[in-house]
């Protein structure tokens, strides 16, 4: 057993926990914080994906025991004083999920690129950024779509090579 | 509201997190359920030894197929045989007429024979997943390893081992559609006969979220309860109480937020079944959170049809005669036939051919079950006719685009009855093609070829022309009803899986009665108030429900008027229905729904003597609509693929994408995009990415993961050029003809047709599916070697 | 700890221990995290070498100024593994220390002829890698740095698979004067060096194609999605794409 000391969506908590208990599974089965998604179990598909201490990692591959002591961000956590973040608000406008299953990891991994505002950005440095979240129902072109809409919102001024 | 990209309703929840998928439902006291899967495509099961499982620490129970049999219940009846397309009164195959016919019901655990790698074998219910998985490690089964079969070609072998002893050679119903003999006599004058074989593969349906199952027994009710994600709670629930030989009160299915469906959700799954039994038996809540490896053995998988066309021409191009023979790979289980028969319905699809027929013969394998996979059958009818006619337009010496225009029905022809019995309604598929070429510069092509060619590249361009023919559960109901509040409860049997139900229909209910979309209240998914439905797939929902709502709708204001009649003391035909209000212009009053259900509850209205004079039992502004049969649609189009291909490796890349899409009206254009990128998507993962391979000798999986079978990334789909056509059908009153298909339905006849032009291989055998880079320069290396 | 218990892993990143152990197909009894020890964190330029220490993710890697300047292509090759997320928790000793036969960083080590610094002694990158997921490390031994040498000009062209993202043939070559390697991943049990490729790179001063370069295509790892013949060809196409970068 291990107790870990975690700060998730700005919350201190502690908990007792088998050795092996994942992020994963410490957020959805002890915080009932259930948006983060486990869609495979090999690292692949992204939905597991949250922030930690500034870096977006699959929560399903992380041992809680790695990370004592982390701030965690989940989907949750994302928007701020009932004020949907830039990137939740982008996915609604352009229709950038189905089923939703995919769209927290999805969100989660846009809005940690979108942090600093980016040198460039194009189809291929997205199309890269994506390549760690994987969606069934879309077919990604308003994912992509999404990601401009709201880069632009978040940095007006940014050049973009290619229209959103 | 129709026609408006209405942002939508289901939204809020989803990216926030709140969305209620059935894994992040949480039962107090659940206990967890954990399937030991046969690592055999075939084999005897000679014992299995649970001892020390049991006594393993908080285990509740090690269960088999012996103690399901025990408790005397039986398998899932699926009724794999459909509804026919044209008269869904009669099944599609005429099973009655095989003797031989034999359909297995399907165990939640195998029962003696496993038949499939990943068939459940046992199931083993304790207090943490954790427990479950180390007891499972001390069950021991004894498995005597039988010779497997894969491909359905080989199941018909003398020597090929037989799946179930009433069934001969595998062959679970062969039957032919079509009238054989004038398609031979046709094809044996014909000026040119043209044959392939085509193998389309098998897919995996990958959803996002992995199935799962909850199943709670209620002791003092008596009432059994699963709560799963699926494609529709009322097949679910009929296959379940029949199974478990329930009563209909006795049982409800519950259906919260679903992570894709695509259409192998929709039949129930062992596992369901299995937990709904355990939490019955053991009167405890049961909750079974599948894995992605598990979905990879034991989702219902789809394609993986073997289709030999002969196509005979006259010294024109016409079409003379289409010949075809399917071998259907229903995988071990028969669970839906489906495809095959959808299939047969819109082979000749868009062309006017006088004589056709088809042999289907649907065959047991070792594999997973198959049923409908997104299109369900017409992906693969299109892929072989689109590429015989660029086969034939080689062989012929005529131009690609001109057999097409030689062969396509005009729209002078329609109503245009087909060979196998479909009636196009609608559709200007020559308009549709040559808008397609347009916009897709078919004509400059030699131009950019020349230049790819300059850079070392291949080069091609292909086109597919397609139609559908939806089909689905010939059955539905809606509800309509006003709240107290003013608000109006719509429940549907549709099960939306992001389709974006709760913001079309609710446009749809505004177009018709005026409601704002935020008093419309959305409900669905759950038997205990939606009393009948069919679910949704094969692109049946806005079509059904919308006609649903239209209907029901026109009641409604019918008695709307009767009950302001009523009130004021007028004649109904006083009463007019304008701008979404009541009026009666010669005293100029008038009513909304709203003011009229305040008025109700008002105690001003004596409402038993209104139900009398109107004839109504139940509430008075309730209407419950329901539709039996066949609503035809043929939504239709063309699309383009123009790609590269990298000779040094074998790459392919897609350079653009064009289509021209007829889905009838479209409801919300926002949605039908969606739908339109996410069924391309998948179309182009078959061509391109998607294989699921199979040891030949042992049935060993070997594509089990994401890291082996390849589902599409962002970026798989090239620069699109869509436009939406219209070419309006009268048979229903929304105009709709559906979009849920229209990306799959051209996509892997299109790229293959692109593949062949670029490599000039239409003389040779088909390239394989998926073609991916390995494939691709396999295949070149081959055509190299003739050359020299 | 490593020496007393005999079911002691270490765990690096995480992003391969941790999957093994979801299927079940290793228990480690304990696991040694040694992230906090900072030293292992490090990236310094030591004259003519840097020095990467164990513990850096493939994120840091690709993102540190000193190898952008110094050894760009590293950056680059460590920008294509997995994905963003995996970058951020993998790391190169894990990498190494796993020597997957598709993995990327052997191929840098052995082409750029590197060093492994471990807490017992320093390994050549030659006697380093000996079989599929097998090393030169000793059970009680750990991986503390790498070093690589500066100076050599090398370029690394990678053909994904395009489902898992690893290398189905990864080819680092380095072509600096005398100095000429050429390392294959992907294609054999283990990384190794196409000697034959390397001699014609000594023999000719402009950017050869490897069309008729002998290849041990018995020892290749053939897969039922990749024929032996296929990565025989992607090892011959990549690696004249690479010479062609690497000639002025």
């Amino acid at each position: 057993m291990i107790t870990s000391t975690l700060q998730i969506n700005g919350q201190q908590v502690s908990h007792q926990l088998p050795d092996e208990t994942l992020l994963v599974e410490l957020l959805r089965e002890h915080q009932s914080l259930t948006g983060t998604h486990v869609g495979c179990d090999t690292t692949q598909c992204g939905a597991c994906t949250v922030e930690v201490d500034g870096k977006i990692l699959k929560s399903c591959t992380l041992l809680v025991a790695q990370i004592d002591g982390s701030q965690i961000t989940t989907i949750e956590g994302l928007s701020s004083n009932g004020h949907l973040h830039p990137v939740q608000e982008a996915f609604k406008e352009c229709h950038a999920l189905q089923c939703g299953f995919c769209t927290p990891g999805m969100i989660m991994a846009i809005s940690h690129f979108l942090k600093d505002k980016p040198q460039e950005l194009n189809d291929e440095i997205i199309i890269k950024a994506l390549e760690g979240n994987i969606c069934r129902c879309t077919g990604y072109v308003n994912i992509i779509k999404a990601f401009k809409t709201a880069a632009l919102k978040m940095y007006p001024d940014l050049q973009m090579l290619t229209e959103a | 509201m129709i026609g408006q990209s209405i942002l939508r309703f289901e939204d809020d929840r989803l990216i926030t997190g709140l969305g209620q998928y059935t894994d992040d439902i949480k039962i107090e006291g659940q206990t967890y359920a954990y399937f030991i899967r046969s690592e055999h495509a075939h084999a005897k099961i000679n014992s299995i030894y649970t001892q020390d499982a049991l006594s393993s620490p908080d285990v509740l129970a090690v269960l088999t197929a012996e103690d399901y049999l025990n408790q005397g219940y039986q398998g899932i009846q699926h009724v794999p045989n459909p509804a026919d397309a044209v008269d869904s009164s009669r099944p599609s195959f005429s099973i009655a007429k095989n003797p031989q016919y034999f359909v297995n019901l399907h165990l939640p655990l195998a029962h003696r024979v496993v038949r499939h790698v990943g068939e459940t074998v046992v199931m083993v219910i304790a207090k943490t997943v954790l427990a479950a998985k180390n007891a499972a490690e001390m069950v021991v089964i004894d498995y005597e390893v039988l010779d497997a079969v894969v491909k359905a070609d080989d199941a018909l072998g003398e020597a090929a081992p037989q799946l179930w002893p009433q069934v001969a050679r595998n062959v679970c119903h062969e039957e032919t559609f079509g009238d054989l003999e004038r398609v031979e006599e046709k094809l044996r004058q014909a000026a040119h006969v043209i044959e392939r074989r085509f193998i389309n593969s098998r897919i995996v349906n990958a959803q996002m979220e992995p199935r799962s199952a909850i199943g709670l027994y209620d002791e003092h009710q008596d009432s059994l309860t699963l709560i799963s994600g699926s494609q529709g709670v009322n097949k679910q629930k009929q296959c379940l109480l029949e199974a478990l030989k329930l009563r209909d009160d006795q049982v409800r299915v519950i259906c919260p937020d679903v992570g894709g469906g695509f259409g192998p959700r929709t039949m129930l799954y062992p596992e369901q079944l299995a937990v709904a039994w355990a939490a019955l038996r053991l009167k405890k809540p049961i909750k079974w959170r599948g894995e992605r490896s598990e979905c990879f053995v034991s989702d219902y998988q789809g394609r993986d049809q073997i289709i030999h066309s002969t196509i005979g021409f006259d010294h024109n191009g016409k079409i003379v005669a289409v010949k075809n023979t399917w071998l259907a790979n229903i995988g071990a289980h028969s669970v839906s036939f489906v495809p095959p028969s959808n299939g047969m319905r819109i082979m000749t699809t868009v062309y006017d051919i006088p004589q056709a027929c088809v042999n289907i013969k649907l065959v047991y394998t070792n594999t997973v079950p198959t049923g409908p996979y997104r299109g369900a059958g017409r992906p693969e009818s299109h892929h072989v006719m689109e590429r015989m006619l660029d086969i034939a337009a080689d062989q012929l010496h005529i131009d690609r685009i001109k057999i097409r225009e030689i062969n396509l029905i005009r729209k002078d022809q329609l109503p245009y009855r087909s060979p196998m019995g479909l009636t196009y309604d609608s559709g200007d598929f020559v308009a549709n093609m040559q808008q397609t070429l347009q916009m897709a510069l078919w004509s400059d092509f030699p131009k950019r070829k020349q230049e790819s060619i300059s850079r070392g590249k291949l080069r091609g361009i292909g086109l597919a022309n397609y139609v559908e023919a939806p089909v689905g559960a010939p059955i539905e109901r809606i509800c309509l009803s006003l709240k107290d509040n003013g608000h109006l409860e719509f429940i549907t049997g549709t099960q939306s899986q992001g389709q974006g139900h709760e913001t079309t229909f609710r446009q749809v209910i505004h177009h018709y009665l005026g409601f704002a979309l935020e008093d419309i209240i959305f409900r669905s998914g759950d038997t205990q108030f939606v009393t009948k439905g069919g679910g949704t797939h094969s692109d049946r929902s806005m079509r059904i429900v919308g006609t649903l709502i239209q209907n029901a709708s026109e009641e409604l204001i019918a008695r709307g008027k009767s009950i302001m009649a009523f009130i004021h003391r007028v004649e109904s035909k006083e009463v007019q229905w304008m701008n979404y209000r009541f009026e009666i212009t010669k005293l100029g009053l008038s009513m909304t729904f709203f003011e009229m259900s305040k008025a109700l509850n008002s105690s001003e209205i004596d409402l038993q003597t209104l139900k009398t004079e109107l004839n109504i039992e139940s509430p008075l502004l309730q209407v419950i609509a329901d539709f039996k049969g066949r609503i035809p649609a043929h939504p239709t189009g063309c699309a383009v693929c123009e790609l590269e291909i990298d000779p040094q490796t074998g790459e392919v890349q897609l350079l653009n994408y064009t289509s021209v899409d007829d889905v009838g009206q479209v409801i919300n254009p926002l949605i039908v995009d969606g739908q339109m990128h996410g069924g391309l998507a998948q179309g182009l993962g078959q061509a391109l990415s998607e294989g699921y391979y199979f040891d030949s000798q042992s049935g060993q999986v070997l594509s089990g993961s994401f890291m082996d079978y390849g589902v599409p990334r962002a970026g798989r789909i090239p620069p699109l050029r869509i436009k939406f056509s219209e070419d309006p059908t009268l048979l229903n009153p929304l105009r709709i003809k559906g979009g849920g298909e229209s990306g799959i339905t051209p996509a892997t006849a299109c790229v293959f047709n692109a593949l062949a032009n670029a490599m000039n291989s239409n003389r040779r055998d088909e390239i394989p599916m998926p073609a991916t880079s390995s494939v691709v320069w396999t295949y070149l290396q081959t055509i190299k070697e003739t050359h020299e | 700890m490593l020496q007393n218990e005999e079911n002691a892993k270490i765990i690096a990143g995480g992003m391969t221990l941790i999957p093994t152990m979801k299927q079940r197909l290793a228990s480690p009894s304990a696991l040694i995290d040694l992230s906090s020890i900072s030293l292992l964190h490090q990236i310094q330029v030591q004259g003519d070498a840097i020095e990467i220490g164990s513990l850096c993710t493939h994120h840091q890697v690709s993102a540190d100024a000193s190898v952008q300047a110094h050894l760009p292509t590293l950056a680059k090759l460590a920008s294509m593994i997995a994905d963003p997320q995996v970058r951020y928790k993998g790391t190169i000793g894990g990498s190494l220390a796993n020597n997957d036969p598709a993995a990327d960083y052997p191929a840098a080590l052995l082409g750029l002829g590197g060093i492994v610094k471990t807490n017992a002694r320093e390994i050549d990158a030659d006697d380093f890698f000996q079989g599929m997921f097998s090393t030169a490390l000793n059970s009680d031994e750990i991986i503390l740095s790498i070093r690589l040498p500066l100076g050599k000009k090398s370029s690394y062209l990678k053909f994904r698979h395009p489902s898992s993202g690893y290398a189905l043939c990864g080819v680092w070559m380095t072509r600096s004067e005398s100095f000429k390697r050429v390392a294959i991943t992907g294609v054999y049990p283990c990384v190794r060096r196409w000697l034959e490729a390397e001699d014609l790179l000594l023999q000719s001063s402009t950017a050869p194609n490897f069309e008729s370069t002998p290849i041990e295509i018995e020892d290749i790892l053939s897969t039922h999605d990749s024929s032996a013949h296929y990565k025989a060809q992607l090892m011959r196409v990549l690696c004249a794409r690479a010479a062609n970068e690497l000639t002025p």
